[in-house]
């Protein structure tokens, strides 16, 4: 009774057409794809009705007989690569510009309090507001978003995305906001000509990631999907899987190589003070700086090389990169987190206000020991858990390398 | 799990593109009526699971081998239509030579007569 209360429900046009969103939005299946495959599905209900199935069994029938969505579009995108990759690095490009727009509003506040109170607060205050405020919702987001929830907003994000317009027009206005909140807070004890300029400045990074996502978006015609109930329940929560862990693996890959850059910047300033002038040899600045930022690209560009060397695609190389290279990045940041701590804490510790080093003092019952002072910092310094858990979110969504073949596969029995 | 009596996956994925370039050379046609015409020339030996079919077509288009269109269908539905093109001529006399040297070397190292050639 129940089943034939469920069949009277069946909207076969809506199944057909959530279908259809669902394998256009897989990263490599192209809009022309999706409609070729929409196609065959329609012959083969047709011919199951004709054999006296109903719309839902010849539906479910049809669906096994295309086979899986996910295995599909994997074939699909290794004949398109290019495709896929371009999706790839539009969600690495709109977190990154996401990620920077909504830093600038949730800290705006922090530094309108302190310019407002003339001081610098407490240290664990400062850091914990980043974390709280910052960081953390970003990481509850993405790791909502690869489970499956928060269907409103992968439909306001599915709206956004018709079309490039729409999506420049959103971006543009988000970047204006959080500028504006960044002027408003902490900007304005300069004059007008300053104002402007630095406005102009702290949108300007945003502004050239929105022209690089807007250019790699793949729109979404909305009269192709009219009549598709919003967020259908098969608008499969392994797509945003897939896209978040590209935007950890982006957010974090990107992290490492500023991680780098900073590092040889510190090491370079051993022996002086960061927040004084630069007097040294400036061909030795400009010199480190280019080691630390090409450095990594030209290491990129031989194991590249290599690739093509031992005859294979780079681009065709679908399947993403495996679990043991992100724990290898999580235990570089660690490495990395280590020379930090020894360096901006013991070596020039001048993220510590004296208030700070007394509070440190007073907890610890000792002011001299600068070991322990600067552990108690770095401990209170709740940055940290930030690639610390964008490094977790990748690990845990990166998907596991399958044996595939080409051509058709058998159907399974 | 797969029936034992089905054709291995390997060999499945290596026929597919001798048997849509041979199907083509016949005439026009579309991934729905590709699959099934496949289904029964191999007397449903030859099972594929449908949506792979079309990552084959489109890398053969690639190759030059088919072209398509989008055409209308008698059902007043539009459906994408391939066609052989002369690459795609070529590469099939290619594979059926390829395919009857296989074919008569297993015939001798199991002492069958050929009955192809």
């Amino acid at each position: 009774m129940q089943n034939m209360e469920n069949q009277s429900f069946f909207d076969l046009e809506k199944a057909l057409l959530e279908w259809k969103q669902d394998c256009a939005s897989r990263p490599g299946v192209s809009s022309d794809d999706a409609r070729e495959l929409e196609s065959h599905l329609r012959d083969c209900v047709a011919e199951l009705r004709m054999q006296g199935m109903s719309g839902q069994q010849a539906f479910h029938a049809g669906l096994r007989q295309v086979g899986p969505t996910p295995e599909i579009a994997q074939e699909f995108a290794k004949e398109n690569p290019l495709g896929l990759w371009r999706d790839r690095l539009f969600w690495i490009v709109t977190a990154a510009l996401a990620c920077g727009v909504w830093f600038s509003a949730s800290f705006s506040p922090l530094w309108w309090v302190e310019r407002h109170l003339g001081t610098r607060l407490l240290f664990p205050c400062r850091q914990a507001w980043y974390f709280v405020f910052g960081y953390l919702p970003v990481l509850v987001v993405g790791a909502l978003l690869a489970t499956g929830r928060l269907g409103r907003a992968r439909e306001w994000l599915r709206r956004l995305m018709q079309s490039r317009p729409r999506f420049a027009c959103a971006g543009a206005m988000c970047i204006i906001a959080s500028a504006l909140l960044m002027q408003i807070s902490w900007f304005r004890q300069y004059s007008w000509p300053q104002d402007v300029l630095l406005f102009l400045h702290s949108s300007l990074w945003p502004t050239i990631l929105l022209a690089i996502g807007t250019a790699l978006l793949r729109p979404l015609s909305s009269a192709r999907w009219a009549g598709s109930a919003a967020d259908p329940a098969i608008a499969a929560a392994s797509v945003w899987r897939d896209r978040v862990f590209w935007m950890a693996a982006g957010a974090l890959l990107t992290l490492l190589w500023q991680g780098l850059d900073g590092l040889g910047l510190t090491a370079l300033f051993l022996t002086g003070d960061t927040n004084r002038p630069f007097v040294g040899n400036p061909l030795a600045l400009i010199g480190f700086q280019l080691l630390m930022l090409l450095g990594p690209v030209v290491v990129a560009a031989g194991l590249v090389l290599r690739h093509i060397r031992r005859g294979r695609s780079l681009l065709s190389d679908v399947a993403p990169a495996r679990q043991s290279m992100f724990v290898l990045v999580a235990v570089m940041l660690c490495a990395w987190a280590a020379v930090n701590l020894w360096i901006t804490y013991i070596r020039q510790p001048y993220y510590l206000q004296p208030k700070d080093v007394s509070l440190y003092s007073q907890m610890s019952g000792r002011v001299s020991w600068r070991w322990g002072r600067a552990l108690m910092a770095f401990a209170s310094n709740l940055q940290w858990l930030w690639p610390a858990g964008l490094g977790v979110l990748a690990v845990c969504l990166a998907p596991v390398r399958r044996e595939t073949r080409e051509g058709p596969q058998p159907i399974p029995a | 799990m797969y029936i034992a009596s089905m054709i291995a996956k390997d060999l499945v994925a290596a026929s597919s593109k001798p048997l849509i370039l041979s199907i083509l050379a016949e005439g026009e046609s579309y991934g729905y009526e590709l699959t099934r015409k496949v289904r029964e020339l191999s007397e449903g030996a030859l099972e594929w699971t449908d949506g792979m079919l079309y990552p084959v077509l489109h890398r053969l288009e690639r190759q030059g081998a088919i072209v398509s269109e989008w055409k209308q269908s008698e059902t007043g539905r539009e459906r994408k239509y391939y066609r052989l093109s002369a690459t795609g001529r070529r590469s099939l006399e290619a594979e059926r030579r390829q395919w009857f040297k296989v074919h008569n070397t297993l015939c001798k190292t199991w002492k069958i007569n050929p009955s192809l050639t």
